[in-house]
């Protein structure tokens, strides 16, 4: 791509070019696909994210529209890949009439995703400082004007059309929904140190899914029988989370931190706080996506495909795992240990504001690795550097699986999650993942 | 003293010549004098590194103390100030306005670190000023002993903390001196601050109990001049769990026993210790006070309506300003308050409060209605009397170097700068975080007292200067009667106030105390003058880490000549009759005479309370309101028992029916000859439905009472067929049978008001019916119902006839029918939630709405008839919510709520409003409760800062705002309308004590048996949202008539005080039975002697 960029401007600086040349579309894909301005846009959207701090439910939703959006914009000019029309609840085909002369299906997967994004996000001058880039960098590249209306145009008109489909997935309907009440049951969730946030979420199931057929498609096993008794099924999970955690060793205590995501963590000094912020767990699965594609050196088309995959899985994930959170409404393992063990015991993790069964992080990092693995195979080494910038380590992985399993078990290492939330969610999430990816993948 | 009359004179002089000219500019009551002109140059100045900061030192901003006192006995008041991180200055005042700073000549300036509080106290009985520092340490946290400067009587002090056992190596705070086992030394409260982090707490451990040996409070006796701890022992907690901030002293229950309240920061809810008088105090605080400060900060005792006991203030967070409630300012939610109370944190509320003292071993908390909840971050707070006109005005030190709490801050914009630090330095710089931190200084507040519990800001105090101001000490430091200012400020020059035109009367007093206590400290000083009186302790510790002057100056107003009676410490008393004002007088305690005992004048009647009373227990079931309505601040899921008294079985004695909330049967308790009562529980009707109303009346015409039971809350799904009122027939015998359909069509709807009046003269009574709340969309419109009876019990719905008006009229709460104008027709009167006060007229085939010419747009709760002022005529006696609120209304500014689907998800939200002096409406809710249910207001407002000037037409744009209904409120007090005859009506305000909280019971009896009726009011509400705070300053109220309908609050003197939500009172013969939500029924008879 450099070479074209310098060509271009020694023609210009030479005079040579009295009548412009413009890029032609192969061009222009080729441009987008070395100046990696797709994969810079989903990194932009988290860390906008970041900043304007979403649960990761709410974070899942603010990727998989912009992802979707961006691949059904895509996909025209890519006709092997199907659309993902009427496979995504309430999603009808797009039916706008593209003049390919003036519109690149490619450019408009870009400007799609950012001018989605900008919907489901908050600071949208941070948006709009990005679309600037976008701008700035594609103005040095002599795309034809008309070319750049055009796909503008056109991502305008998908934008809106996926908007309209998103505005009816109940999410305005779940902000007045009852809160999660708190009640004497010693066995039902409350709020947890030191912040004490109410449960996030409660009526996540609510939400319209996008694949799987509801949010109970997948319902796991309930956690084992509320019993406090010594030597109880119930009784060893708690005391098991204990003792791993008061028996951590150096690499169980990185993992437990490398995996952590949690969004908003409140430190506590008298009356002065202060909060680190991280990705959501969704978010660094969809830096992983990111890390792939660069590692394959994948296409635009492939890239964008393999992040919409991931995002819709992700938030069916997500879904299907708060349905059973609010089934089964658990307490967590800090909030028992405090009270039946030892009342000073804190777990190495902050523990998150939702119940406990299962584990969110086992449900949708599963979910994503298989369909990761589905899409580059299995074995796909990688090394992780999704979240180097809020300070954590790099970190090596032999397949998606493997990453998955570690973020999965991370969770007992922090002190957070019963081991039966960690297995039980994993096999949620590889159900999860193994129905998206089949009622994605097939041809009809 | 002749310096003072010069200033009068000239001011007279001053205001005879401007008789004709324009007025003159109101002066201002304190000059701030010039540091370096009077020798008072201070400042005590901060700075953070990576290494020492608010992060590492959570009390690094709470700044120095103030101590006035003369060190030299030379009649001057001398300055002493505390550093945090310089050294502490002893400023010796020469007179007229010159200070000399004496510190290194005097070896007081200190070799601890961190100095915090400090006492002047004469700790070693030879008649000096001592002065003992507290210290809180270095960033090791080591070198924090206390000390203790012994004065040698020639301005030199040693320092000699250790030879009496007070060099305590606590995060000490402050420390008062007091002689409380009246040993007649002076023994010390040593208040000392946790050691450990706050965000390491489990608030489900209680730690109270539990002793820490190394920080903790401590209560130390004098044993012969050597310090002992006797916490222990004497009942003191002293763990790692106070966090304490003020410690106050005083007598509280007027036993002349010293009393001590605690005012604790953080999580841990204060503590108020009452002197057992053998040694030993107990804490009593949850049975005396009902809502307190959450993070309390300093406090203040003093008599401030001069009724002779002591009212407690202590200061906490609540910004007074919006646009910094807007972005500095959270609330607890409901969860967290519940875990707090369940763990024994007692109800902690962010706001200052003023616990009023009643009397009788309880506390109102008045703060909302006085005015004085919000005064941002607030430390030294101090009663006394700025202008002496013989009131106790309030000051309020506050202010803090660095905005910790700024919510943009904290959310937006430190993690950015942590990752940043996180990944360039392998660790968190907090000097850079510090320093992204706002800092912005706050005014001081002033408050001038006008009586009455009515506190304004006093806008020419000449106090109100933007600062970071922490502790303070008031004493009149050119001795011409009127009490001087000192401030202590962080990064800035300490503030000396001059009182220059204090205009009341004085009289000053020295006291001088016998043996071991040589200034008396614990002394009760009562100035009177005719009617009036004041009373104050000789305490010096007070405000933040402060000590006063102990030469006492009481502001006395008008009077010329005044009686002083001193208490002192060992109960001996000094008379001084009949002094002239304006002076300085000197008393000895050696002068005293023991006290001669008051006959008490015991009133010819009064309540007393019946154990075992009616036994009946209402109970709610559980249900959270603001789980399902988020922007709603009170609940409405508690609304009864209603109760119905009615003669049901035809023996001639009224018995009750109580109508059961959810989960609980409805009840009828029939009474006996002998006047007990029997309970039998109502089978014909669930016990699912939440039953808030019962109403006895003859349905049927068959001469017995039958039984309308309306069934409201919130708690029942709108489309439950629970929500169906019911009518259950009297066999006569009181049986109530099945109900039968008797009501035109189905009502499904919450209801609470009901009252039967046969209104067409045909003989059978028809009913009003007034539906109470739409379920899950509070501010929607209600109607109310007119029900015809066909004679039989069938009922016609004729409201479309006879008031159209009651469609869609608003959240209605009570009615009553009654002839109001004495054409024999039965009136109606109808009032409700955000409504206006509907007297309907009765004119036959219709009704005609009155129009009251005065504001009358209310939170009504209830309605009651009686003749008030003897002229025969009904008035209208009406519960309000009261003046003890976070809301404010007037027909300038009224509250107002707007209602609408604003993002149009099918859920209506309630934006509830005041409106500010510039004519707009600003919303109550908090940007993040407010995005939480319309989510896309915050891509328009996407941090604290741009939400923070948002009046409701910047939120919303014209077509929504169209859409909303709009309701009003401009007038929240409890009244009642004097009925003038011909359909006029006179608003009369119920005195100030009805005005507490809000009224949900009216009840009317000649208590005094003088022939006209006088009140027994109730109320209170607990299931508020914690940003606004329960209602709970009421114990009912026994309001006495004089016959002309002005009314006297004896409650306290007669004996009637009730806690808890009152619902109902119902008086069967000498019984009076007060029914309460959730709790057990009290009940009380009069006795006459």
């Amino acid at each position: 791509m450099r070479s074209i960029t310098w060509w271009i401007m020694l023609l210009s600086l030479l005079g040579v070019s009295c009548q412009k040349d413009y890029l032609t579309q192969a061009e222009i894909r080729e441009n987008l696909q070395q100046s990696e301005l797709f994969l810079r846009s989903v990194e932009n959207l988290t860390d906008i994210q970041v900043h304007d701090i979403f649960s990761p439910p709410v974070a899942s939703r603010v990727y998989v529209y912009p992802c979707v959006a961006a691949y059904e914009a895509i996909r025209p000019a890519y006709p092997e890949n199907e659309s993902f029309a009427n496979r995504l609840s309430g999603l009808t085909p797009l039916n706008i009439q593209a003049d390919t002369a003036v519109v690149s299906f490619d450019l408009a997967a870009i400007y799609v995703f950012n001018e989605v994004g900008k919907q489901f996000i908050f600071s949208e001058e941070k948006m709009v400082d990005w679309q600037a880039e976008v701008d700035s960098i594609i103005n040095t590249w002599q795309v034809n004007p008309r070319v750049i209306q055009g796909s503008k145009d056109y991502a305008a008109q998908v934008g809106q059309f996926i908007m309209a489909w998103a505005r009816e997935d109940n999410y305005n309907q779940t902000r007045t929904m009852p809160k999660f009440s708190v009640t004497d049951d010693p066995s039902r969730w409350k709020p947890t140190p030191p912040a004490y946030i109410e449960g996030i979420e409660p009526n996540w199931n609510k939400i319209r899914t996008l694949v799987i057929d509801s949010a109970a498609q997948f319902r796991p096993p309930p956690p084992p029988a509320f019993d406090l008794t010594e030597g109880s099924t119930f009784g060893k999970l708690i005391k098991e989370v204990y003792d791993v955690g008061n028996n951590l060793d150096d690499e169980q205590r990185l993992i437990a931190s490398f995996w952590d995501c949690n969004p908003f963590v409140m430190h506590q000094t008298g009356h002065v706080m202060f909060a680190t912020k991280k990705i959501t767990p969704g978010g660094h699965w969809m830096g992983i996506t990111g890390v792939a594609c660069r590692k394959a050196n994948a296409s635009l088309m492939e890239s964008v495909k393999a992040h919409s995959m991931v995002s819709i899985g992700l938030f069916d994930a997500f879904i299907s795992c708060w349905d059973e959170k609010y089934r089964s409404s658990l307490i967590r393992p800090e909030t028992l240990i405090n009270e039946k063990i030892d009342p000073d015991w804190l777990p190495t993790l902050q523990t998150p504001p939702f119940p406990e069964h299962t584990s969110g992080h086992s449900v949708i990092s599963t979910a994503a690795a298989v369909i990761l693995t589905e899409l580059f195979g299995d074995n796909f080494e990688f090394v992780d550097v999704v979240e180097t910038k809020y300070g954590l380590p790099e970190r090596h992985f032999n397949s998606f699986m493997e990453a998955s399993r570690e973020a999965a078990i991370s969770r007992l290492y922090g002190g957070i999650h019963y081991r039966t939330a960690i297995e039980d969610g994993v096999k949620q999430g590889r159900q999860v993942g193994d129905y998206i990816t089949r009622r994605l993948l097939s041809s009809d | 003293m002749e310096k003072r009359i010069g200033i009068l004179v000239v001011l007279s002089l001053m205001l005879a010549c401007n008789d004709n000219s324009s007025p003159t500019p109101v002066e201002d009551l304190f000059e701030l004098k010039d540091n370096q002109a009077i020798g008072i140059e201070f400042s005590n100045d901060l700075s953070y590194s990576s290494d020492f900061n608010v992060y590492k030192y959570r009390n690094f901003y709470n700044g120095g103390g103030v101590a006035i006192g003369d060190i030299n006995n030379d009649g001057l008041a001398d300055v002493f100030l505390t550093a945090n991180q310089g050294p502490n200055r002893l400023f010796l005042n020469e007179g007229n306005w010159q200070f000399k700073d004496i510190t290194e000549t005097a070896g007081v300036g200190g070799q601890r670190a961190w100095s915090t509080g400090v006492a002047m106290a004469d700790v070693n009985a030879d008649g000096l000023l001592d002065i003992y520092v507290c210290n809180s340490g270095d960033v090791a946290g080591d070198n924090k002993e206390n000390e203790l400067y012994i004065n040698q009587g020639n301005l030199q002090f040693k320092e000699q903390a250790a030879d009496y056992n007070l060099n305590d190596k606590g995060f000490s705070t402050h420390a008062s001196f007091f002689d409380y086992d009246k040993d007649g030394d002076l023994d010390v409260y040593i208040l000392n601050n946790s050691f450990q982090a706050i965000g390491s707490f489990n608030l489900r451990k209680n730690e109270r109990p539990v002793r820490d040996e190394l920080g903790g409070d401590k209560l130390m006796q004098n044993q012969g001049g050597r310090f002992v701890d006797v916490s222990e022992q004497a009942g003191i907690y002293g763990s790692v769990i106070g966090f304490g901030l003020g410690v106050t002293i005083g007598d509280v229950n007027n036993d002349h026993w010293e009393d001590i309240f605690v005012s604790n920061d953080f999580f841990e809810r204060d503590y108020l210790y009452i002197n057992q008088q053998d040694g030993t105090f107990k804490e009593d605080l949850t049975n005396e006070m009902q809502s307190i400060s959450g993070a309390s900060m300093g406090a203040d005792m003093a008599d401030i309506n001069n009724d002779g006991y002591q009212d407690i203030f202590v200061t906490e967070m609540l910004p007074s300003d919006y646009q910094r409630l807007k972005t500095v300012t959270t609330f607890e939610d409901w969860d967290r308050y519940q875990l707090n109370v369940n763990n024994g944190y007692h109800h902690q509320f962010t706001r200052n409060v003023l616990h009023l003292n009643r009397g009788n071993n309880t506390f109102s908390e008045v703060s909302r209605l006085a005015g004085i909840e919000a005064s941002d971050w607030s430390w030294g707070a101090l009663f006394f009397d700025m202008d002496n006109d013989g009131y106790k005005d309030l000051f309020i030190a506050n202010g803090i170097y660095k905005d910790l709490t700024d919510q943009d801050y904290l959310q937006y914009i430190a993690n950015e700068s942590v990752i940043q630090s996180i990944v360039t330095n392998q660790g968190v710089n907090y000097k850079e975080l510090i320093d992204i931190i706002p800092s912005n200084k706050v005014a001081n507040h002033a408050y001038k007292n006008n009586g009455n519990l009515e506190f304004r800001e006093y806008t020419h105090s000449g106090l109100l200067t933007p600062s970071f101001s922490n502790g303070a000490a008031y004493g009149d430091l050119d001795n011409d009667g009127d009490l001087d200012l000192v401030v202590n400020n962080v990064n800035m020059p300490c503030f000396v106030y001059e009182n220059r035109h204090a205009q009341g009367n004085y009289i000053k007093l020295r006291l001088v105390g016998k043996g071991a206590n040589t200034f008396a400290i614990g002394s009760k000083i009562k100035v009177s003058a005719g009617q009036q009186a004041w009373v104050v302790e000789n305490q010096p510790a007070r405000g933040f880490q402060s000590s006063m002057d102990p030469a006492i100056v009481v502001g006395v107003g008008a009077a010329k000549q005044v009686d002083i009676e001193v208490t002192w410490p060992d109960g001996q008393v000094t008379t001084l009759a009949d002094a002239p004002t304006n002076q300085a007088i000197t008393i000895e305690a050696s002068s005293a005479q023991p006290e001669a005992a008051e006959p008490a004048t015991a009133s010819p009647f009064s309540f007393r309370q019946l154990t075992p009373g009616l036994n009946y227990r209402h109970k709610e079931n559980a249900y959270i309101d603001f789980n399902r309505e988020r922007l709603v601040y009170h609940g409405h899921s508690n609304e009864g028992p209603r109760v119905a008294a009615g003669d049901v079985n035809g023996d001639g004695i009224t018995d009750l029916l109580m109508p059961g909330p959810k989960g609980m049967s409805c009840m009828l308790y029939l009474s006996e000859k002998d006047g007990t009562l029997t309970a039998k529980e109502i089978t014909a009707v669930s016990a699912d439905a939440e039953y808030v109303a019962a109403h006895l009346f003859d349905a049927d015409q068959d001469g017995d009472l039958d039984a309308y039971l309306a069934s409201g809350g919130v708690e029942i799904t709108e489309y439950s067929a629970l929500l169906q009122d019911q009518i259950l027939f009297n066999d006569g015998r009181g049986n109530f049978a099945n109900p039968k359909q008797v009501f035109p069509n189905e009502q499904r709807m919450s209801t609470l008001a009901v009252d039967s009046e046969d209104i067409d003269g045909d003989g059978d009574l028809d009913l009003f019916v007034g539906e109470r709340i739409k379920i899950g969309r509070y501010g929607a419109k209600c109607s109310g119902y007119i029900l015809e009876n066909d004679g039989s019990g069938n009922f016609r719905d004729v409201t479309a006839s006879y008031y159209p008006g009651l469609k869609d009229i608003g959240m209605i709460t009570d009615a009553r029918w009654s002839d109001l104008n004495g054409d024999k027709r039965p009136d109606l009167v109808v009032v409700g939630e955000f409504m206006e006060v509907n007297i309907l007229v009765n004119e036959g085939k219709q009704f005609t709405k009155v129009d009251l010419p005065f504001p009358n747009a209310g939170m009504w709760n209830v309605l009651q008839l009686s003749d008030l002022d003897g002229d025969q005529d009904l008035d209208i006696l009406l519960g309000n919510l009261g003046a003890n609120s976070r809301f404010e209304a007037s027909a300038e500014h009224p509250m107002r709520l707007y209602y609408s689907d604003f993002d149009q998800n099918g859920s209506p939200e309630c934006i509830l409003t005041f409106n500010a002096p510039n004519g707009q409406d600003y919303p109550y809710v908090l940007r993040h409760n407010l995005t939480s249910q319309l989510p896309y207001l915050k891509k328009k407002y996407p941090d604290f800062q741009s939400f923070k000037n948002a009046d409701i037409t910047q939120i919303f744009d014209e077509a929504q705002l169209k859409q909303a209904s709009v309701l009003d409120v401009n007038e929240l007090n409890s009244v009642w309308l004097r009925n003038m005859g011909n359909n006029q009506f006179e608003k009369q305000l119920l005195p100030l004590s009805a005005q507490f909280s809000p009224v949900y019971a009216i009840a009317s009896i000649d208590v005094d048996k003088d022939q006209d009726l006088d009140l027994l009011l109730g109320g209170n509400l607990f299931k508020v949202q914690p940003e606004v705070g329960m209602y709970d300053a009421s114990y009912g109220q026994c309001l006495i008539n004089d016959g002309q309908g002005h009314f006297t609050d004896r409650s306290v003197a007669l004996g009637f005080s009730v806690t808890g939500e009152i619902r109902d009172i119902k008086i069967i013969g000498e019984k009076i039975y007060v029914f309460r939500n959730n709790e057990e029924a009290v009940t009380y008879q009069i006795n006459y002697d």
